[in-house]
């Protein structure tokens, strides 16, 4: 058995251009867990550059809040290269504060805090802000023990599930039955 | 939280001193990629720009120190303020302050390192160096072997603050290599690197600013006794000291505390001036200065228990290039939403 290691990689990350040419220097300290590469790298910033503020999507700790997390649990899920996450997350991040700081923030999108972020997710996810809808589909799916591409949609459309939110269904097998059945009190 | 000052320069350099000679069978048979990772690729990485820059922008607590609002920006060839000069035959009278550098006892490392890692090492040495000058809107006149030739002051440069501009970024360079880095190499079993620096002033009456040499190999220079002797006073300082003239000395009137006269050793003969010429009744002395001091004196720098330098004074920070680049960042965050 191999031993259960969690990484640890510490430096700056240079946010630059296309062009190559230097933005900001951001200090962070990156963790992997040894679930690796099922795992979303935790990321604390080191220094001040950020106020450590829920507004700026980082706890007071440092901790960066990258995305909702039913989607971290889709890419877990998923698999994720450590290359991936640094070239995707971390200029996405650290533009979205500097754009907040220093440009238009009317330009910026972001998940609501808490249940109102949880409640944006599924929204998104199933393209309706119809309470009834999110219920219906939210309840059928926990009912149904596995996805069968054939079987109708659990959002009571009558389509097949693979014609109506096949996608949608397997999106959310990444988040454990608990937290979805716990969420359907959100739109009740 | 780390919060010395060079903390970037000091975690390159750590990198650098991991990175001890390959014993010649595991170089032989490869087993060293493995062994080490990384640090098989001879490159010199002072040489990334980003980075470079990077390291640069990390010491900009110095703007809050110097009032400059320094853009990084490489800098190194003729004075701009005598660029004319160049392969002309005028020459020019003005006031300098010449500063030179000398970082010590890198040799001892080609025992334990290639010497692509001792290049790396004394390069980062030298870049904290050239960065430091540049925020005190110095001039990097000419680098040699390990050192380092650099001019305070110039047209429309006031000659108080060129003093104190030189005095500010010597103390720091020094700072640097006696606290900053004082524990990495005695980790490595290493003798410490060292830096010596001499400083001196030539007013514009014995500074001729001209071109020396011809063609693409010449450099504008200047010809006096005081750029001279802050070359000879910084073969005359302590490790980690600073020596500067006489002249120096002048525009600190009141800060006796932070000079104290030393006197020059001449192979080995102590003489009281480092230079004389008794026919003109001009004679010249040196003097230690108590950098350690200056730096605890200014109004602006306190030091927290580790001995770490904090800065009181409000950080000049420049946003431009954040502003220069918002089209850039709007497209980096399309469609991107972050949580809580």
């Amino acid at each position: 058995m191999f031993p259960i290691i969690n990484h640890l990689f510490s430096g700056n990350f240079y946010l630059i251009t296309s062009e190559g040419q230097l933005i900001e220097v951001f200090e962070i300290e990156m963790f992997i867990g040894s679930d690796y590469p099922n795992d979303f790298p935790v990321v604390k910033l080191i220094g001040n550059m950020i106020e450590l503020i829920e507004d700026n999507h980082i706890s007071k700790e440092g901790i960066i809040c990258f995305d909702h997390p039913y989607v971290i649990n889709s890419i877990k899920k998923a698999g994720l290269r450590i290359y991936d996450f640094v070239n995707f997350y971390l200029p996405k991040y650290f533009s979205w504060v500097l754009v907040k700081l220093h440009g238009d923030p009317k330009v910026l999108k972001e998940w609501a805090h808490g249940n109102d972020g949880t409640k944006q997710f599924y929204q998104t996810l199933l393209g309706t802000t119809d309470n009834k809808t999110i219920v219906v589909f939210l309840k059928n799916f926990c009912n149904s023990p596995r996805i069968q591409r054939n079987e109708k949609c659990y959002c009571g459309s009558e389509k097949k599930l693979k014609l109506c939110h096949l996608m949608f269904a397997q999106y959310l097998k990444a988040t454990p039955l608990e937290y979805i059945l716990a969420d359907i009190k959100l739109f009740q | 939280m780390n919060n010395k000052l060079y903390k970037n320069y000091v975690d390159d350099i750590a990198y650098y001193l991991k990175q001890e000679k390959r014993p010649k069978l595991a170089k032989a048979i490869g087993s060293y990629r493995m062994m080490e990772g990384v640090s098989n690729t001879s490159k010199m990485h002072w040489s990334d720009k980003i980075k470079n820059e990077a390291n640069f922008r990390s010491l900009s607590v110095l703007n809050s120190i110097s009032g400059y609002n320094v853009k990084y920006e490489e800098k190194l060839g003729s004075h701009p303020s005598f660029l004319h000069l160049k392969n002309e035959e005028k020459t020019e009278n003005h006031y300098i302050v010449s500063m030179f550098i000398d970082i010590k006892n890198s040799t001892g490392l080609f025992k334990k390192y290639d010497p692509i890692v001792v290049a790396n090492i004394c390069r980062t040495i030298q870049l904290a160096a050239i960065h430091t000058c540049w925020y005190f809107d110095a001039y990097i006149h000419r680098l040699q072997g390990d050192g380092l030739m650099v001019y305070f002051g110039g047209k429309q440069i006031d000659k108080n603050k060129a003093v104190e501009n030189a005095l500010m970024a010597s103390s720091f360079i020094s700072y640097f290599v006696k606290n900053d880095l004082k524990n990495l190499f005695e980790e490595q079993g290493l003798n410490r690197i060292y830096t010596r620096i001499g400083i001196d002033f030539g007013d514009a009456d014995v500074t001729l600013w001209h071109s020396a040499g011809i063609g693409e190999c010449s450099e504008i220079t200047t010809t006096s006794l005081h750029t001279s002797l802050a070359c000879k006073m910084q073969s005359q300082a302590e490790s980690n000291g600073i020596v500067v003239g006489d002249n120096i000395i002048s525009f600190k009137p009141n800060s006796n505390s932070l000079f104290s006269y030393k006197s020059y050793n001449d192979n080995g003969i102590e003489k009281q001036f480092i230079y004389e010429i008794p026919e003109e009744n001009f004679r010249y002395k040196q003097h230690a200065f108590n950098w350690e001091r200056y730096l605890k004196n200014h109004p602006s720098i306190d030091e927290d228990n580790d001995g770490s330098l904090t800065f009181k004074g409000s950080l000049v920070v420049s946003s431009s290039h954040i502003h220069n680049n918002l089209h850039h960042l709007q497209k980096n965050v399309s469609d991107y939403k972050p949580s809580f």
